[in-house]
């Protein structure tokens, strides 16, 4: 858990914009409580109250929420080998709580050989979704004083945390091409499609070229 | 009737989000356990990070891919993750007063 903590200062941050984001948007307190407790996944929360128009467009919020959070086939399926031998049930359970930062933290973790395995991806989980669900609500309750994260740099904690973590996976020569191909298109598809399609074409084009040009 | 189709829409967002965790989970329960999915499965943490982190350093102009820059350094030379961190995003908020 202790590994999760350089993050929480920014995932609170966004969970009281949400918060104060869902109030303006008459989202009732049970509401937004409910949201953030029973989705936990911040892009598609606000990418939903971006929709939120009355009357509710159901398709569309529930569409663009599937679409934004596609990503977590990959990110889920890349956790397989921290619950080898696991029961299903809690290892079922345990995908609720896998988020990017606590997903990233872990698997950083394992690339540079150190023993974090699901009880470290879970019990990160578990604070991130504390401190989102306690941090929306709190968003509700503090109305209209509205922090702009950016001011303080906080936007840019996640891509700190991100390529510091790369920085770590980093095995040499071999990894330029990969990371170079998922970089090209990762860029390429930000920019020519909607939403966040380049995570997904990107992270396949990165990852079935690591599969073809490296050896291990 | 808002109130009910709020829960619906909410009911909505809970199922699909997590049914998109437990399906890339189950999917690959079924891939062979070695082999060439196995290789697979290990490149795609890395893939992701990067396609998260490339146009998010690009759309953040020269402070982004300079702050980008600064937390790889810092990472690589001190292999401590809250100083590079704290570095990154000291510069971001930095570059950003300056540029």
């Amino acid at each position: 858990m202790r590994d999760i903590l350089p993050v929480v200062p920014s995932v609170a941050a966004y969970a009281l914009v949400f918060g104060m984001l869902a109030r303006q948007k008459q989202l009732s307190l049970t509401e937004i409580s409910a949201m953030s407790g029973l989705v936990f996944a911040g892009s598609s929360q606000f990418i939903a109250l971006g929709l939120w128009t009355t009357p509710l467009p159901l398709g569309a919020i529930v569409g663009a929420v599937l679409i934004i959070n596609l990503r977590y086939v990959f990110i889920c399926a890349s956790c397989r080998p921290l619950f080898a031998g696991a029961n299903r049930l809690p290892a079922f359970a345990a995908m609720f709580f896998v988020a990017d930062e606590n997903w990233a933290m872990t698997m950083g973790r394992r690339a540079q050989g150190a023993e974090a395995g699901a009880m470290h991806l879970v019990g990160g989980g578990v604070l991130l979704y504390l401190v989102w669900v306690l941090s929306s609500i709190m968003g509700d309750a503090a109305g209209t004083l509205m922090p702009d994260p950016a001011r303080w740099g906080l936007d840019f904690t996640f891509a700190a945390a991100f390529l510091a973590l790369l920085t770590g996976m980093w095995r040499g020569r071999s990894d330029l091409f990969p990371w170079g191909i998922a970089a090209v298109c990762a860029i390429a598809a930000s920019r020519l499609l909607p939403g966040n399609w380049y995570i997904i074409l990107g992270g396949l084009a990165g990852s079935i070229s690591g599969v073809l040009l490296r050896a291990d | 009737m808002q109130i009910d189709d709020a829960a619906l829409v909410i009911a909505g967002m809970a199922f699909a989000t997590y049914g998109v965790r437990a399906s890339g989970f189950m999917l690959a329960g079924r891939l062979p356990q070695s082999g060439i999915a196995a290789r697979w499965l290990k490149q795609i943490p890395a893939a992701i990070l990067v396609s998260i982190v490339a146009p998010a350093a690009v759309a953040g102009g020269a402070a982004g891919l300079i702050a980008a820059a600064v937390t790889v350094l810092t990472a690589a030379l001190s292999r401590n993750l809250l100083l590079a961190m704290s570095a990154g995003v000291g510069s971001v908020w930095l570059l950003r007063q300056v540029l």
